[in-house]
């Protein structure tokens, strides 16, 4: 079954209080940040902070994602360690720009899997591409290993190697958007846009996550609990798709009951497309709280 | 046992935090506890650090500790990064204690 | 996933420099220079709070009232001392108004010493209490005449020695501080170790380092040259309040004796608040400076004017014979 990833929140790691309270606004995923949210002076702290609070801290069905340091730098190894140890579902690679750099840290993984004893596979990755490098190797970086479970745009950084910055419209992302969700969606893995900074302007938020609703993305990085609900509403699906989706499980399940290998509905053959779609719909729509578990 | 070669601290005052400074002294380990929950905690909260700095077999040393209310993961963690600053070992994790 | 953000302040550029008086006009607290950090808290674009270090001192502490109340005031004093941390201070004060002693207290700071005027808290791994115990007097209560001074002695004279010698004849006992602040030609070990040889010969005389506590700020003029009266009063009332209630008692001091400086404005106005703040417990005598051979007044900032000159001749008439041979030896003087 596919896993909803609307909502990714960024925590600062080395905020106790975030860190802790991190589960209680329904994210789909938590980031804990041990990169550009913590000081040189303070990734030691930030690290065991959140290795910590991953072992003790119940955060239920949540996603738990953790931005590492890049490998280059004096951290990202001892990250990797640490976020292994304490059994993070995924670890995100900051600034990538090509398959090898998917490469190494998935060395750097198997390394600390073994080491303590995690089944090697365990941890998942994601990728977040911040430059033009990146994006043009989108397609290699989604196709570097078997981990990934997505891709995202981090568009701060990546504008600024654009010469450029970020604008109410997003055409400056327009190119990277679509190479990333191309990429993705070439491989199977999700897609996730960048975060929306400006937390006091909730109609040009909600404008954006319309549009990367529109072109196709899976979900949004969000920076501030208040955009959560945003979110879910524009990923919500409309009561005409819901009604949809339901015919259409209910034709499957019919053609099922019959021992019929086609389906139709109306006339209409269902291929494997519209059937995932309609799974879609539903998860959606009860993530949404649209529909109980019983219609499913 | 493993030996603080310098005064060091960590953590913040701000809210769920606890800071710690850790200092070398000759006599016996002392913990020196300001809390905002006060009392009620303040032995609990003196454990956690007790033990933290038993598993890395830190003696000799006395303990600063103002608590802004840090639940037992953030003063687990606070401490096991001020036994690593105080040891002069930030980059090197001891893999085996946490 | 807040919208606070910490961050130093490069006052170099006159934009931040701008925002940054703004906010302490705003708090009435004076301009400083010679600040060694000074770190904002912005909301957005703008400057809400600020915080500076001067060394191991956490000054000019301002926050918007909008923001006051908890924590702003703790994001900007922890970023402080990590600063600090950082810097490599582990003990360090806050020198603020009494109304604010007990939120300092609050977050860990302890009292050092309080006026009508002013407060002095310190935090960290050294403390005034710890400090003292080094040159507490076991035997309290013995009726003795102690005597103690207080100098910075960069170089040690024959001026200091002359005051030194002055109280050792009239007291059983004499309990030598020098200003450990590293600020003018001679390093603190060097100065230390120059009041010791020049006083050996003493049998009745102490010499221990000031700590932290003995600023004296009558031997830092340059400081405070620009600074109104009023300023200058506080800062010496404190630092004699600090004096009469932490170290007077711990060595069981009953005099404390002060060179005269007929030139110094500050010097003057820091013996005054000594006499308003000592008497009647610690009796306060102002020794008249000694001359050299041939009249001249012996003064500290006269030898190191003769060691940057170059000019060897008077200084055996300045200094005593350790002295002398050192700036011979550090100097070739």
């Amino acid at each position: 079954m596919e896993k909803l990833r609307r909502t990714m929140m960024f925590v600062p790691g080395n905020n106790p209080g975030m860190v802790r309270d991190a589960g209680i606004y329904d994210a789909d995923a938590i980031m804990f940040d041990l990169e550009d949210a913590v000081s040189l002076g303070e990734k030691d702290a930030a690290r065991l902070l959140v290795y910590q609070a991953l072992k003790q801290v119940d955060y239920g069905n949540t996603e738990m994602v953790v931005r590492v340091n890049a490998l280059d730098s004096a951290y990202g190894r001892n990250d990797i360690f640490a976020m292994v140890k304490a059994g993070v579902d995924v670890i995100r690679l900051p600034k990538t720009e090509s398959a090898q750099d998917v490469i190494d840290v998935e060395a750097v993984i198997v390394e600390a899997e073994e080491k303590f004893g995690v089944p090697v596979g365990t941890t998942k990755m994601m990728a977040a591409i911040e430059g033009a490098a990146g994006t043009l190797n989108a397609l290699a970086i989604a196709q570097s290993s078997q981990r990934l479970i997505g891709i995202a745009l981090g568009a701060e950084d990546y504008v600024t190697n654009m010469k450029t910055r970020r604008y109410p419209d997003g055409q400056e992302l327009f190119f990277a958007r679509s190479m990333i969700l191309h990429a993705a969606r070439a491989t199977g893995i999700a897609a996730f846009d960048t975060v929306y900074s400006d937390v006091e302007n909730e109609a040009g938020f909600r404008a954006e996550v319309e549009l990367i609703h529109q072109l196709g993305f899976d979900g949004k990085s969000i920076i501030n609990p208040r955009q959560i609900k945003i979110v879910n509403d524009v990923y919500a699906p409309s009561q005409k798709e819901i009604s949809h989706a339901i015919d259409v499980l209910a034709a499957i399940r019919e053609a099922e009951e019959k021992g019929s290998g086609v389906i139709s509905l109306n006339g209409k053959m269902i291929d494997k497309p519209i059937v995932e779609r309609a799974e879609r719909v539903m998860l959606l729509a009860e993530a949404a709280g649209l529909i109980g578990k019983e219609l499913k | 046992m493993m030996e603080i070669k310098q005064t060091a601290m960590a953590g913040t005052l701000e809210s769920s935090d606890i800071q710690i400074t850790l200092t070398p002294i000759a006599g016996a380990t002392e913990i020196h506890l300001d809390s905002s929950v006060g009392k009620q905690f303040g032995e609990q909260i003196k454990q956690v650090i007790t033990e933290t700095l038993a598993s890395y077999k830190v003696e000799h040393v006395r303990v600063d500790a103002v608590d802004r209310g840090a639940l037992d993961c953030t003063i687990q963690a606070r401490t096991q990064t001020v036994i690593q600053r105080g040891l002069d070992q930030v980059d090197q994790v001891n893999w085996e204690v946490l | 996933m807040t919208t606070l953000q910490v961050k130093k302040i490069n006052l170099q550029n006159s934009y931040h420099q701008t925002a940054w008086q703004k906010i302490l006009a705003s708090e009435n607290l004076r301009v400083e220079h010679h600040l060694s950090y000074t770190a904002g808290i912005y909301d957005g674009e703008q400057l809400i709070a600020t915080g500076s270090l001067q060394r191991n001192v956490i000054k000019e502490i301002a926050i918007l009232p909008h923001y006051q109340g908890g924590e702003v005031f703790n994001l900007l004093l922890s970023h402080l001392m990590s600063e600090l941390s950082n810097r490599g201070f582990y003990h360090y004060f806050v020198f603020t108004k009494p109304m604010y002693q007990q939120t300092f207290e609050y977050i860990g700071f302890q009292k050092v010493a309080a006026t009508a005027e002013a407060c002095l808290l310190e935090k960290g791994n050294q403390s005034i209490d710890e400090f003292v115990k080094c040159f507490s007097k076991k035997e309290k209560g013995v009726k003795q005449q102690i005597g103690c001074i207080v100098m910075h002695a960069n170089p040690f004279t024959k001026g200091h020695l002359y005051l030194i010698e002055t109280a050792a004849k009239a007291c059983a006992q004499v309990v030598v501080f020098v200003v450990e602040a590293d600020e003018g030609m001679f390093s603190y070990q060097e100065r230390i170790a120059l009041v010791k040889a020049g006083t050996a010969h003493l049998s009745n005389v102490e010499v221990y380092g000031g700590g932290a506590y003995m600023v004296n700020f009558a031997t830092f003029p340059s400081y405070f040259i620009e600074e109104e009266e009023q300023v200058i009063h506080y800062q010496t009332v404190l630092d004699a309040t600090i004096f009469k209630e932490k170290i007077a008692p711990a060595i069981n001091c009953t005099v404390r004796y002060v060179g005269e400086e007929p030139f110094s404005h500050t010097t003057n106005l820091y013996n005054q608040a000594l006499k308003e703040v000592l008497l009647p417990e610690v009796q306060v005598q102002v020794i008249p400076r000694s001359a050299s051979l041939d009249g001249q007044i012996i003064s500290a900032s006269k030898v190191r004017e003769m060691i940057e000159a170059g000019a060897s001749e008077k200084l055996a008439d300045f200094v005593p014979a350790t002295t002398r041979t050192f700036i011979q030896e550090k100097y070739h003087v």
